[in-house]
């Protein structure tokens, strides 16, 4: 486990270095403040005396912000994980990690490791602003919020697993696109089901079922509902731990597939 | 008898792509014994880094089997005991030498005790102890290939693997090279070595192995080839072209003709019996001149002019 470490602190350290996370970084901090342009009518709400408005002004806000960031998060995962194993054979730094007793298993989960590292810290640096932001607003989410703020860490391990495993197997934009591809597939494949042509509704199941499971409902946005009927928790977790699951599944087919291919570098 | 640290058992390799394919090694048989330093050498395009890169699993044979240590190439097994560096040491630019070298260490399993006696030890051996907490984008082409070496030597592999480790290098830096070369074989190392510079080659190592368009075309002992290579030139004047076929009597050959001048040469070993037959053959002898071939004009003789890049 030892190398897995030392990998996965290696991977943290290159993507401090990469200049996609700085735009990456950059473009979601300008999002986030045009986002909370709206805060002077929040005031001006306030010193109404429309707390009710204020309130709803206020959740909005963190709403947005949680989905800004969170979508500069998934961002960086998949730019950087793509790349993850073709940017070390590019820069050809491969050959001396893979000449030494480093399994590939090893080589890809340290890899991973160290970028969803860098993702989820940069997700939770998101998430406690926008609890202190909540907390300036005077919001109160309901009971869901936690569950909505698990969604987000999934969703960012979710895009940044796939993409790694997959960037390890095939070219980076195929790799990326293939990440987001799972998550489409259902409402890709929903109008084909009863297609009366069996080859299209068996290829339509076919996507439907090896896609991931889908959240019934937007956790976020409604953790800020107050009359939301007959949540189900249960479901919901079921919902998260499936997507671990499935991008577990990838990323051990991935590690699977790239432990058996040769690492062919360009001259 | 015991396993060679190297066998290559007629290793082939094919690269497929949608233009077509590339054999870029053919048949490759040969074993490098323990504590031998085996030059590996070739033209550009020969298919000498991609039979490293097979040795190292990096890439898999198309037919054929390598085993290092007994193990398969590529294995977990067989990779602890190898060191390798590579033609350029691709390293990372943001880490230290020191960082880069704990990076290297511990991922060969290499005790946090061991690596902090080794790496000030062998960074200030290859002449980079004053830049051992630089970073490596601040250093020079040679600096790097340097640390190269260095971290093919933390774990103390018993065979190393050198991929051209002299690119890049100022003479001090080469002999630098060549001495610790030597110092590995005097501590028993196995070191396979690619080179182009074959005074380096002959003076550092033991066999040679020579590959041309993926087929080794030479595999001797360096001192073989040397005894060998002792030629014996001879001037001699009133020569007939119709003598020739003569000359096989004692294995000579002409190297040159003009008008009835001419030079033959024949093996060292043979001096006397064309002497001989020269006398026989009423020919004027002029001067005679004895020398040894170098591997050089042996490289172009064999391969010369099959490069590819």
């Amino acid at each position: 486990m030892d190398k897995v470490r030392v990998l996965a602190g290696n991977a943290f350290r290159e993507v401090l270095h990469k200049r996609v996370v700085y735009v990456a970084i950059f473009l979601a901090v300008i999002g986030v403040l045009l986002t909370l342009s709206p805060l002077v009518f929040f005031r001006m709400a306030k010193q109404a005396g429309e707390t009710k408005l204020a309130e709803q002004m206020g959740a909005r806000l963190v709403v947005q912000v949680l989905d800004l960031w969170s979508f500069g998060a998934t961002l960086i995962g998949l730019s950087v994980g793509a790349t993850a194993v073709s940017a070390e054979v590019k820069s050809k730094t491969i050959v001396t990690v893979l000449a030494r007793p480093v399994g590939r298993a090893e080589y890809l989960l340290g890899r991973w490791l160290g970028i969803q590292l860098f993702v989820l810290l940069f997700l939770g640096v998101g998430v406690v602003a926008a609890c202190v932001a909540a907390g300036f607003f005077e919001v109160r989410p309901s009971g869901l919020f936690p569950l909505a703020l698990g969604e987000l860490f999934v969703d960012a391990v979710f895009f940044c697993a796939l993409s790694v495993a997959l960037g390890a197997i095939m070219p980076p934009v195929v790799a990326g696109v293939g990440a987001i591809f799972p998550r489409l597939m259902p409402s890709l494949a929903r109008p084909f089901l009863a297609d009366p042509r069996p080859w299209v509704s068996w290829l339509a199941s076919t996507g439907y079922y090896l896609a991931p499971a889908q959240m019934p409902v937007n956790l976020l946005g409604t953790s800020f509902d107050k009359e939301l009927l007959n949540p189900s928790y249960g479901l919901y977790t079921q919902v998260l731990v499936e997507n671990l699951l499935y991008a577990a599944a990838v990323m051990v087919l991935g590690g699977l597939v790239f432990a058996r291919r040769e690492v062919r570098l360009s001259q | 008898m015991a396993e060679p640290v190297i066998r290559i058992d007629a290793m082939t390799k094919t690269f497929g792509s949608l233009r077509g394919s590339v054999t870029a090694v053919r048949d490759l048989s040969m074993t490098v014994e323990r504590g031998s330093v085996v030059a590996f050498v070739g033209p550009n395009g020969a298919g000498k880094t991609t039979t490293i890169y097979a040795m190292l699993g990096i890439l898999k044979p198309t037919r054929g089997a390598i085993t290092l240590f007994g193990e398969p190439a590529g294995s977990l097994a067989a990779r602890r005991r190898l060191g390798f560096l590579s033609e350029i040491f691709y390293t990372y630019p943001y880490r230290t030498a020191g960082g880069a070298m704990r990076f290297y260490g511990r991922l060969s399993g290499v005790s946090e005790a061991d690596l902090a006696e080794r790496i000030p030890r062998h960074l200030t051996r290859l002449g980079l102890g004053d830049a051992i907490d630089r970073r490596l984008g601040s250093y020079s082409k040679g600096m790097v290939q340097r640390l190269g070496l260095a971290q093919a030597l933390l774990h103390e592999p018993e065979l190393l693997i050198l991929d051209e480790p002299t690119t890049g290098l100022d003479p001090e830096g080469r002999k630098l090279v060549a001495d610790i070369i030597a110092e590995e074989k005097a501590r028993g190392t196995t070191v396979f070595l690619s080179s182009h510079i074959l005074s380096d080659v002959e003076r550092m190592c033991d066999r040679i192995v020579m590959l041309r368009r993926g087929e080794v075309v030479l595999s001797e002992a360096i001192a073989n080839l040397m005894t060998a290579s002792d030629q014996c030139e001879i001037e001699v004047t009133r020569w007939q072209p119709a003598l020739t076929s003569r000359l096989a009597e004692a294995a000579a050959e002409i190297v040159r003709q003009n008008g009835d001048a001419a030079v033959l040469r024949c093996p060292e070993a043979r001096k006397d019996d064309l002497l001989r037959l020269l006398l026989e053959l009423g020919i004027s002898i002029g001067a005679v001149r004895s020398g040894r071939r170098s591997l050089e004009d042996l490289y172009m003789e064999l391969v010369g002019g099959t490069s590819s890049g």
